[in-house]
């Protein structure tokens, strides 16, 4: 049986997984296993099935030892994480730019001053270029804010008692530059599993009255919201997808999931 | 037990960090770094060694978390992840704090309170149906990070036999876990 095919089988993927999980491997197993994982879907959910199977063991745990919670505070090691990620961006970005040196000394430099012909190729390759770049910007749908969401929302397929997300709905507040937005963010493995457009629903946090937001498709990334629809989510407990346009019940529902407020947090 | 929202929270924070939203990063902290801090203190149990970790984990998510790929809930993930670095963190500094075998049942008795106090706790149900050598070195290898080696010392039992009782509990209990 070739490699590929034995990591597919069922019974070799839980056992992996559940060692993988458990902490039972080596480094060296461990980041194999990791790899493996990248290629075979089996064994990745595998592994995240041994991961939420565990962590309510874990949870049950913390929750036994309650002097534990009210003992501990974590807040004074924030800062040292903030600064640790603060160097990672920098010299992330400054090796972006050193990259760039070696480059004019290197042989190619060299080779690239002898060659007219190619020069003179380059120059009429790169003009085409920025004509075709600057026709897709003016193709290309206004750019997300670069502030973050002021409105998350987790959806899940309705009913799955699995905890994963299929995406994740965001919602942006209006700002100087663009209106008010709704973007979706599909999770890596998933697939847009409805093809045709579903239909958004809000929750009110205060009534628990459905409001219809509108018609949603779900392989468009970002879409304006209208004064309404914001306002809508805003006051929203949970979001709601049917694929009618009839009140969501406990039969039309495909996705659902929390609104989360993340201003409240940012305050 | 952990709640839905709480669940939601996590997924929700997790993908906004995987867009390079450091603000999430920060609330995904506040929100679960004392029970990241129990889990890996029940691991490497320095304390320092403890805040370490902490801090290894959370970088880490920082420079991995576009790996989350969406299967499974992202605290699943990030306790997985936060296991291997205290794992990991022991390993390096060869320290096996000697514990005698009554660890695992003064674990146990942690996990009856913790499952008498919240119903359909399926997972603890699961271990205590498993014979108690198994319940002992699942214990002491998911919660406290014995890797095959220590438990072999710790219980004094070939590694052969160890190794059996690990695969027999761990597919036993997948088997409860799905009934």
């Amino acid at each position: 049986m070739s490699k590929c095919i034995r990591y597919q089988d069922p019974t070799v993927c839980d056992y992996l997984a559940s060692q993988y999980v458990a902490g039972d491997m080596t480094m060296r197993v461990r980041a194999r296993t990791e790899s493996l994982a990248r290629s075979i879907p089996e064994l990745s959910n595998a592994i995240s099935q041994w991961a939420d199977n565990f962590t309510p063991l874990q949870q049950a745990l913390y929750e036994a030892s309650p002097q534990y919670h009210t003992q501990t505070n974590c807040s004074h090691m924030w800062p040292f994480i903030e600064q640790r990620v603060a160097q990672l961006t920098i010299s992330k970005n400054s090796s972006i730019t050193n990259k760039s040196k070696p480059t004019h000394q290197n042989i190619f430099y060299q080779l690239w001053n002898t060659l007219l012909l190619w020069r003179v190729m380059t120059g009429v390759t790169t003009l085409a270029s920025a004509f075709m770049v600057g026709v897709l910007l003016l193709a290309v749908p206004d750019p997300l804010p670069t502030t973050g969401p002021s409105y998350l929302a987790a959806m899940s397929s309705h009913g799955s008692t699995d905890q994963s997300a299929d995406f994740v709905i965001s919602v942006y507040a209006k700002n100087a530059t663009s209106s008010s937005k709704l973007h979706i963010q599909w999770a890596k493995e998933q697939q847009i599993t409805s093809q045709a457009p579903l239909h958004l629903w809000a929750e009110n946090k205060e009534t628990g009255a459905i409001e219809y937001i509108g018609i949603q498709d779900l392989s468009v990334g970002s879409v304006p919201l209208t004064k309404s629809s914001w306002m809508a989510i805003a006051s929203s407990s949970r979001l709601f997808m049917t694929d009618k346009k009839s009140l969501p019940n406990g039969e039309n529902i495909i996705f659902s999931g929390v609104c989360l407020q993340l201003q409240q947090w940012q305050s | 037990m952990l709640d839905k929202h709480w669940v939601a929270e996590t997924n929700a924070l997790l993908y906004r960090v995987q867009q390079r939203d450091q603000l999430a990063l920060k609330i995904l902290y506040d929100l679960t770094s004392t029970k990241l801090l129990h889990l890996i203190a029940s691991i490497v149990h320095d304390s320092h060694e403890a805040e370490d970790v902490l801090q290894d984990v959370f970088v880490n998510l920082w420079q991995q978390a576009d790996k989350y790929s969406g299967n499974g809930s992202a605290w699943g993930w990030i306790c997985v992840m936060a296991r291997h670095r205290s794992i990991d963190k022991l390993r390096r500094l060869a320290v096996r704090h000697h514990e005698s075998t009554d660890a695992s049942p003064e674990l146990l008795e942690q996990l009856n309170i913790a499952t008498d106090n919240i119903d359909n706790h399926w997972i603890g149900q699961c271990l205590k149906q498993l014979p108690l050598k198994t319940q002992h070195v699942i214990l002491l290898s998911y919660i406290k990070g014995y890797s095959h080696s220590d438990l072999t010392h710790l219980l004094d039992t070939p590694l052969g036999t160890v190794k059996a009782w690990i695969r027999r509990g761990l597919q036993e209990l997948k088997l409860c876990l799905s009934a």
